[in-house]
């Protein structure tokens, strides 16, 4: 008898659309690009105030292997390089460009190039050249992951359709739109990676969205395995992916590297379809945006480097006054406090909620209801966690399964009395890494 | 690749939570208090004046208990904020809501303040308040009472009722519930040898279930080849003695659907609870009195006393019960067993409250035995049980 519902089905703050076309926005007046837009070290500026740039052009160069490099998204003029804070919290440089000049870049048409001629190191070193980044909720770069898993010896690829589900919709419209760039993609990371065991994720509710895929992949010679998940957040977790393929169960802290399957974003293939067959930099990606205060969601196809509050004035502006503008997933995202703030290459969404939708309300003593204990995916019990953090029992806390946490938020959300569970687990973690444990 | 902290997702500062979906825990209990009401209106038309004045004594009793607990508890610079905090999330007024609901209405009037203010006073705030507490305080202020004072559960009528006509027998009157009867008949006479508790009893049913049943037997039950047995419409449907919130099993499961649908409540306590019992009664009840096994009358048992209620209102409370599934749904199960076990064993006439206690005190065990091993992790948490501090 199955007595748990893993995961939840969140009250809907945005119903992600697959009908209207996707909204392309115009080049921005002015773009700021941030040099760190993955984890690791911040890519150093190639260009100086008064450079003239193109678009495509490498204005930040990768400061390690495995790195990304940075693109000027827009042609014009570098105006300065400022420094500005991300929506993480963290602090980098940033390279402004002024709109100047022609564009001809995205305008046109481009031939696909030939890319079985290229080596599979080949290929992983334009990767990074392109400025390739993990474009769901990985942070690091590709080049640097392709290379571990390369490696390591990836047994089998995973195609995430299901990233962000059930909030963001550019997974499944661009596996719908797109196919047969997605089949394309797919088979350069089968060449990169070596391996034909290729799964295609996808959320269950989704799946007459995915017949083109199907044709696509038949008529290619693909063999792509699709497998429906549950409609839940979070079923598109790269670790219950992971699980689901290869039967390991992996903690969050330790490498996804050496799990012997690569999860990969549909958008990231996408990214990397054009980067290879196209020779097209990372400069635009597809965001969705909604939300109370939105009006109608909608999908983009945004520069990298507008800032919300230009994206916002080109679509008409807000419909209602936002209490809070998130960047990413409304569970895990991060809330933004600055209008200028840019799209990064790893922001899927742009949600602005309203009071009402925000659900904010006292904390209350636990009631021990157990909808924390019923949701979490990863089987733990997340007030239990928080209690004994809240005590600074954190040994009892690492017995309880506190590094299984993967912070998806679905405790804070559910939770009746309003307790920050994620919050405080996640602060948990920290001291974790801080090795606050062995003090104790 | 770096020193950084190695979190998922780089979360490191993200302020989470952006936005909660569940009703609040103090929504749900005004929910649970206003839901209440149809049974306690029900109450009062069948028994009248008393048990408004049953329900009134408990609530204020509850409050006040609630005001001297928190004036003890807190300094005085702090009581007009904690009074207010804690009034206002309805757990003191459900607590004394559910109390004189489980008294019967010619109950005496002392009897209520002493369940509500047993179940505030010692069981909810000497443990630290709500959320805090291990045992339920209803089932704890009613065991008490009944306990300390059994003769204030049967006193002499001193009121008269609106519907009260339409009661059967002249239990109602004395205020003994059939399930008393029952039971004292069987003391006195041993081995009685039928199947049905309520032929057993011999009581006349009322004039609602007389109409209502011979209706239905003509016109559905005997073309179908069955017969409607006298008597079961009235505990349906509430025309009985017995405790004011628990006679109208049609109140309760309607009151319960809302619940379940808005998930205030879970379904694994009742479920569990309910095949516990009535599996056990169909077996076995009746066969210490020298009746066979499976012939007993699980809906007998399952609709007299005050089971649903328990199994409805106090079961589920959150604050006493696992928070694992799993130990949910082995709590109720448990919480039928036991609940059986007591009514055809011991002296008490109806063994919900003894039952939910016993079973409040395995919850921390039954937590820690219906743990789930975390994913990635080689054996199942450790640790305290209950996550109480």
């Amino acid at each position: 008898m199955k007595l748990r519902t893993k995961g939840i089905k969140p009250y809907g703050i945005i119903d992600p659309d697959f009908s209207t076309p996707i909204w392309q926005a115009s080049l921005p007046p002015e773009a700021v690009v941030p040099l760190l837009q993955h984890q690791g070290a911040e890519a150093s500026a190639m260009v100086r105030i008064g450079d003239e740039v193109r678009e495509g052009l490498l204005i930040g160069k990768a400061a390690e292997k495995g790195g990304a490099g940075v693109h000027s998204p827009i042609p014009g003029v570098v105006q300065g390089i400022i420094e500005i804070s991300l929506p993480d919290g963290q602090k980098c440089q940033a390279v402004s460009v002024k709109l100047k000049g022609q564009f001809d870049y995205l305008g046109k048409q481009k031939e696909e190039g030939d890319w079985k001629s290229l080596s599979p190191l080949g290929i992983i070193d334009l990767v990074s050249e392109k400025g390739l980044v993990h474009m769901d909720s990985f942070t690091e770069p590709l080049g640097g992951t392709l290379r571990e898993l390369r490696k390591h010896g990836a047994g089998s690829i995973v195609i995430n359709g299901a990233a962000g589900a059930p909030f963001i919709a550019s997974e499944v419209r661009l596996a719908n739109e797109y196919p047969e760039q997605i089949v394309k993609g797919i088979q350069v990371l089968a060449r990169v990676l070596s391996t034909d065991d290729i799964h295609f994720a996808y959320p269950r509710r989704h799946g007459r969205l995915m017949r083109p895929l199907r044709e696509a992949a038949a008529r290619n010679g693909l063999n792509l395995r699709f497998r429906p998940l549950r409609d839940s957040y979070s079923s598109g977790d790269p670790y219950e992916l992971i699980h689901m393929v290869t039967g390991r169960e992996l903690l969050p802290q330790s490498g996804y590297a050496s799990s012997g399957a690569g999860v990969f974003a549909v958008s990231t293939v996408f990214a990397l379809y054009e980067a290879v067959l196209l020779r097209k930099a990372l400069v635009d990606r597809l965001i969705t945006i909604g939300g109370g205060a939105m009006g109608p969601t909608r999908t983009v196809r945004v520069r990298i480097g507008t800032s919300i509050g230009t994206l916002f004035s080109e679509i008409g502006g807000l419909a209602r006054t936002p209490a809070k503008i998130l960047v990413g997933n409304p569970l895990q995202g991060f809330e933004v406090a600055d209008a200028d703030t840019p799209v990064t290459k790893q922001i899927a969404a742009i949600i602005a909620l309203t009071r009402d939708e925000l659900g904010d309300a006292p904390e209350q003593p636990c009631i021990n209801c157990g909808i924390c204990v019923e949701s979490c995916p990863a089987n733990l019990e997340p007030v239990t966690l928080h209690k004994l953090l809240r005590n600074r029992r954190f040994e009892d806390a690492r017995d309880a399964g506190l590094e299984a946490c993967r912070v998806c938020g679905i405790c804070s959300h559910v939770c009746p009395s309003r307790i920050p569970l994620t919050a405080s687990i996640r602060d948990g973690i920290v001291a974790l890494g801080e090795g606050a444990f062995r003090n104790e | 690749m770096s020193n950084r902290i190695h979190l998922p997702r780089n979360l490191a500062t993200a302020g989470l939570p952006h936005y909660s979906g569940a009703i609040t825990s103090s929504r749900a209990m005004w929910t649970i208090l206003t839901l209440l009401a149809l049974p306690a209106f029900w109450g009062v038309l069948i028994f009248g004046l008393p048990a408004l004045i049953i329900l009134s004594i408990g609530l204020a009793a509850g409050v006040l208990s609630e005001v001297l607990a928190i004036a003890l508890i807190f300094p005085l610079s702090e009581f007009r904020t904690e009074l207010r905090k804690n009034l206002s999330d309805g757990s003191t007024l459900l607590i004394s809501a559910l109390s004189a609901l489980s008294l019967p209405a010619y109950a005496h009037p002392a009897l209520p303040a002493l369940v509500a203010g047993f179940a505030v006073l010692v069981v909810k705030w000497s443990f630290g308040g709500l959320g805090k507490y291990w045992a339920h305080p209803v089932a704890a202020g009613w065991l008490f009472a009944h306990l300390s004072w059994p003769q204030g559960f049967y006193r002499q009528p001193w009121g008269d009722s609106l519907l009260g006509s339409l009661l059967s027998g002249a239990d109602a009157v004395s205020g003994a519930t059939h399930l008393t009867g029952a039971k004292l008949m069987l003391l006195q006479n041993g081995s009685p040898r039928v199947l049905r508790p309520l032929q057993l009893i011999a009581a006349p049913s009322g004039p609602v279930d007389e109409y209502l049943v011979r209706l239905l037997n003509e016109r559905v039950f005997i073309p179908l080849g069955t017969i409607l047995p006298d008597g079961y419409l009235d505990y349906l449907l509430g025309f009985r003695a017995g405790a004011i919130g628990e006679i109208s099993v049609v109140l309760i499961l309607l009151v319960s659907i809302f619940l379940f649908a808005r998930r205030i409540i879970s379904w694994q306590i009742p479920v569990a609870g309910a095949l516990g019992m009535g599996i056990l009664s169909f077996l076995f009840s009746g066969t210490h009195w020298g009746a066979q096994a499976a012939t007993g009358d699980a809906l007998f048992a399952l609709m007299s006393g005050g089971f649903l209620f328990a199994l409805f209102f106090l079961a589920t409370d959150p604050v006493t019960t696992p928070y694992t599934g799993r130990g949910k749904f082995a709590f109720g199960l448990g919480f039928g067993v036991l609940a059986f076990v007591f009514r055809e064993f011991s002296v008490l006439p109806d063994g919900s409250a003894p039952a939910l206690l016993a079973m409040n005190m395995l919850t921390p065990l039954v937590i820690i035995l219906s743990r789930r091993r975390p994913f990635g992790m080689p054996r199942r948490a450790s640790g305290i049980g209950g996550g109480r501090e």
